[in-house]
């Protein structure tokens, strides 16, 4: 029963025809055309002016990098930045544990079947999650209701239009992203590994500190990345779950676009949100270089 | 050979490489029509890619392979007379077995009836039959080596190609399964060329052997001729056992190293050079006197009983490591820690370069 | 990793309450859109049907729908087109390790910046906002989810059976239809059904490449925005079940079908059990 199987396993010799290459050709000319050339695009519009009407003016000027830094500005970042954090801590406390538990039930079907239910929320539509929210907290809404004629309040929760509710919204909107990085690395955890370090002397939380954590880098940061950067850029949340009244760079994009219309500031406000982006992918390519080199695969 | 002399197959120089790594290194070999032909040799000798460039999935990087005279040259496989019985089968899961069998006639443009009678011919040749409805992943292993045979003799070509037949087989299948193949391929009447690194498959099977190691082709004879005189040190190891002890050739025979002048036939081999003497373990007895015969002495390390056999291991002289002599049962034996000699007639040992 | 100790009870409520915390907003919307109440009331005034037929009869959703849909099918065509090319270029005939991670880019680019980007780069190019503009916005990360999921299918797959094809006699265009398609076909189907979905719940990037043109998201923003009505309950239903439908079918879809030949002893009791009177 062996040669079969390695037969198969060897890897097939490269064959180095053009023809086979061709076949990335045209996902990688839309790339350049419609990702590539539009990203550059903007990188370059951060240097232009703003035109009357809208539009460009192909005037050089570091106007708008000075205008990005303005207090208002970069409170506004900040605020994004402390928020997009808080979503990512908390999806990591909450998803944490329940991929923990997802990993450790011993049939795999019943795995899936959990993995699939955390992942259904996920692929409906962002905005009628959100919007479900609001049905949620508002005053008059399901919770408070509920609450109310429980008698364990007397008045209505201010639950909604606060940071409270755009953390929230946040949350529920890239929870399945955490979860499903950490599943992955803690399935591939080998259990005996964390029952060495009990068995020199580890405390559980000891061990999970110093061994486990370490040992699913990969997947922690991966989770994390994938729900900082969505949570960052993001704008219905804040403006449906805020009230309009917190923005953060997301929606000061959206201004800038829709109603200031001006472009290259517009520009380099999301080439602030690419270059947070790409100092985070760089992180993750350590820590998975890393990882890689004493042997984990994340 | 066909009928009139000429080889199916003639491979010339053939040389592959594939960076720095020589594959095959000037190959020659001629394949006779209607041969069982194998390509015998380690993994990594280049059986496997001589194969392959045979039927047409790898380009040598010189020489050529004729088929009927005709160089092959860059031909694609699917514009060669020849078919190939992949290792893993390479069944077409989503296919029935009828369809699988099938589906290289359907490519050649014949009319239904005519492609419908090939197919049925096929599948009761190979007894696939009763299961033609079914799909690969309903057939056991054995089956679905059926369905891959049938798949490539329907095409009726010049030469099958099979790499590793029997590798992915239980033991027992594997037996039934050599018995069959030359039963398959008297009844087809095609030239089989097999790749194998089992000696005992390919000398149980095959009419002639290619023994093939770093790419280099080292012998090319009949399995009686490889195992009784085989004209070099690795095929004498690889096929069979053999027992070697090092030496240097003198006039009539061979000084073995720390043990002394043995009588061999040393003809061919020029005086001095380094040469290994070869004894088969059946050729050899053991006995307390040193007797007429060419023989060695040494100590009796252990005597096993092994099924019909008696194997005897001596300790020989010089430090040549352990002689093992086989002999059948009620053969006198010497008991372990005895001194004796091993000795052997002297047309029966083989005298082999030592590079 | 799977063979544990028992689990606290601890745990065990902390997934209930995550799963509640998940589905709950659903739930009630589901529930809402029931709900026989004139306007956004939450409570229960009975079982109605009627903001369904009332979303149906709505011609600014139907429309919606219609723009939604036909973006979806061609964004599915495209991506499923181009990203199944791609997963077989990445995976036969490159080994970089760049292009393999340059795949996933298009999905890491946060859908704000790629809008803009994308809103930019057509003002440029004086192409007008439209369903042909989202098309082809969608289809820039499409490319990178299909090429994703086709991979996945690509991993394990035999080569063998396409030389085989070779060998037989089928020239190697019609062996990739007639071999490799149908047998990695389970994975190009899950890729257009996940493309599918995608593009018909995605926001953002529609909403700054449309112009004029409205697609479903867009619609139910407005309707969050300016006009709440509980019609926004049955829409969001609607949603719901029709994507969760289609994962669904693509989970079900690529399932990997894995079951080790059969020994013969294993095949003859079947044969065995086949001729028996059931």
């Amino acid at each position: 029963m062996v040669d079969a199987g390695a037969a198969i396993a060897a890897p097939a010799p490269l064959r180095r025809s053009w023809r086979g290459r061709l076949t990335m050709a045209p996902a990688f000319l839309w790339w350049v055309v419609f990702l590539f050339a539009p990203l550059a695009l903007i990188l370059v519009s951060s240097f232009f002016k703003r035109g009357p009407f809208g539009g460009v003016v192909y005037e050089l000027t570091g106007a708008n990098f000075s205008r990005a830094t303005d207090p208002l500005y970069l409170s506004v970042l900040w605020y994004s930045v402390r928020m997009a954090f808080l979503a990512t801590l908390i999806c990591f406390l909450i998803g944490y544990p329940a991929a923990w538990f997802i990993a450790t039930r011993p049939s795999a079907r019943v795995r899936n079947a959990l993995l699939v239910l955390v992942i259904l929320p996920f692929w409906t539509n962002f905005l009628i999650r959100t919007y479900s929210w609001i049905v949620l907290l508002n005053r008059g809404g399901v919770i408070n209701r509920t609450l109310i004629s429980a008698g364990v309040i007397d008045q209505p929760l201010p639950l909604l239009y606060n940071d409270f509710a755009i953390v929230l919204g946040l949350v529920y909107g890239y929870l399945p992203l955490m979860i499903l990085p950490l599943y992955a690395s803690l399935e591939r955890l080998n259990p005996e590994v964390l029952e060495a370090a009990e068995d020199l002397g580890s405390r559980p939380f000891r061990a999970l500190r110093t061994v486990t954590l370490p040992l699913i880098a990969p997947g922690i940061v991966a989770g994390c990345v994938f729900v900082f950067v969505p949570s960052l850029g993001n704008f219905p949340v804040p403006q449906l779950l805020g009230g309009g009244r917190r923005i953060m760079i997301g929606n000061l994009i959206n201004q800038q676009f829709l109603d200031a219309r001006d472009w290259p500031f517009g520009s380099t406000l999301a080439l602030l949100v690419m270059a947070i982006l790409l100092v985070l992918l760089v992180f993750q390519s350590r820590v998975l270089r890393r990882s890689r080199e004493i042997g984990i695969d994340g | 050979m066909s009928d009139d002399g000429a080889p199916v197959i003639r491979i010339e120089g053939a040389t592959k490489r594939f960076g720095d790594v020589v594959a095959l290194d000037d190959v020659s070999i001629d394949i006779g029509e209607n041969e069982f032909f194998a390509l015998l040799g380690p993994s990594g000798c280049g059986k496997t890619t001589l194969l392959r460039s045979i039927g047409g999935f790898e380009q040598l990087s010189s020489g050529r392979i004729l088929l009927d005279g005709v160089d092959l040259g860059h031909a694609r496989p699917y514009d060669r007379p020849v078919n190939m019985m992949f290792q893993s089968y390479a069944l077409f899961p989503h296919m029935t077995v009828r369809d699988n069998v099938a589906y290289g006639v359907k490519a050649e443009k014949l009319d239904k009836e005519e492609v419908a009678a090939r197919v049925d011919g096929v599948l009761r040749t190979v007894d696939l039959e009763p299961l033609a409805d079914r799909r690969p992943h309903q057939l056991s292993g054995g089956q679905r080596q059926r369905v891959a045979l049938a798949r490539a003799i329907v095409k009726r070509p010049r030469v099958l190609l099979l790499d590793e037949p029997l590798a992915a087989l239980d033991r027992k299948l594997r037996q039934e399964m050599q018995i069959e193949l030359k039963r398959l391929q008297h009844e087809v009447g095609l030239t089989f060329i097999v790749v194998t690194h089992d000696q005992e498959e390919a000398m149980s099977m095959a009419d002639r052997i290619a023994v093939l190691h770093a790419g280099r082709v080292l012998q090319v004879a009949t399995p009686q001729e490889l195992y009784a005189r085989p004209t070099d040190h690795f095929v004498a190891a690889f096929i069979g056992k053999m027992n070697f002890l090092p030496g240097r050739v003198v006039t009539g025979g061979v000084d073995v190293d720390r043990v002394g002048v043995v009588g061999a036939s040393v003809n061919g081999h020029l005086e001095g050079a380094d040469v290994w003497l070869a004894v088969r373990p059946e050729n050899a007895r053991v006995s307390s006197d040193e007797g007429t015969d060419p023989s060695v002495g040494g100590v009796v390390e252990a005597v096993a009983f092994v099924g019909a056999q008696v194997h005897t291991h001596v300790a020989l002289d010089g430090g040549h490591g352990t002689f093992v002599v086989t002999s059948p049962p009620g053969a006198t034996t010497a008991s372990a820690g005895t001194r004796a000699y091993v000795s052997w007639s002297p047309d029966a040992a083989l005298v082999l370069s030592r590079p | 990793m799977a063979e544990r100790r028992r689990t606290s009870a601890w745990l065990r409520v902390f997934m209930g309450v995550v799963f509640v915390f998940l589905y709950l907003p659903l739930i009630v919307l589901v529930a809402l859109s029931f709900n026989d109440a004139q306007r956004s009331v939450v409570s229960w005034q009975g079982f109605s049907v009627r903001w369904y037929g009332e979303m149906v009869r709505d011609e600014a959703i139907l429309g919606a729908v219609g723009t939604t849909l036909t973006i979806a099918v061609v964004v599915t065509v495209i991506a499923v087109v181009v990203g199944t090319l791609l997963a077989l270029g990445l995976e036969r005939y490159t080994r970089s390790s760049v292009l393999d991670g340059a795949v996933y880019f298009p999905i890491l680019v946060p859908d704000i910046v790629l809008g803009i980007a994308l809103l930019s780069f057509y003002s440029i190019i004086h192409l007008s906002l439209g369903i042909r503009s989202i098309v082809i916005a969608h289809s820039v990360w499409g490319i990178a989810f299909a090429a994703a999921i086709v991979r996945t299918r690509l991993r394990g797959f035999d080569r063998s059976i396409e030389e085989a094809s070779l060998d037989l006699g089928v020239k190697e265009i019609p062996t990739f239809f007639r071999i490799t398609l149908p047998v990695i076909w389970p994975g190009v189907l899950a890729a257009a059904l996940v493309v599918f979905t995608l593009s018909i719940d995605e926001f953002v990037i529609a909403y700054f490449t449309a112009g004029q043109t409205v697609t479903f998201p867009i619609q139910v923003y407005s309707m969050i925005r300016f006009g709440v009505t509980p019609v926004i309950n049955a829409v969001a239903t609607v949603m719901l079940a029709f994507s969760m439908l289609l994962i669904v079918g693509a989970l079900l879809v690529s399932r990997p079908r894995n079951a080790p030949a059969p020994t013969e002893d294993e095949v003859e009791a079947e044969a065995e059990e086949e001729l028996m009177p059931a």
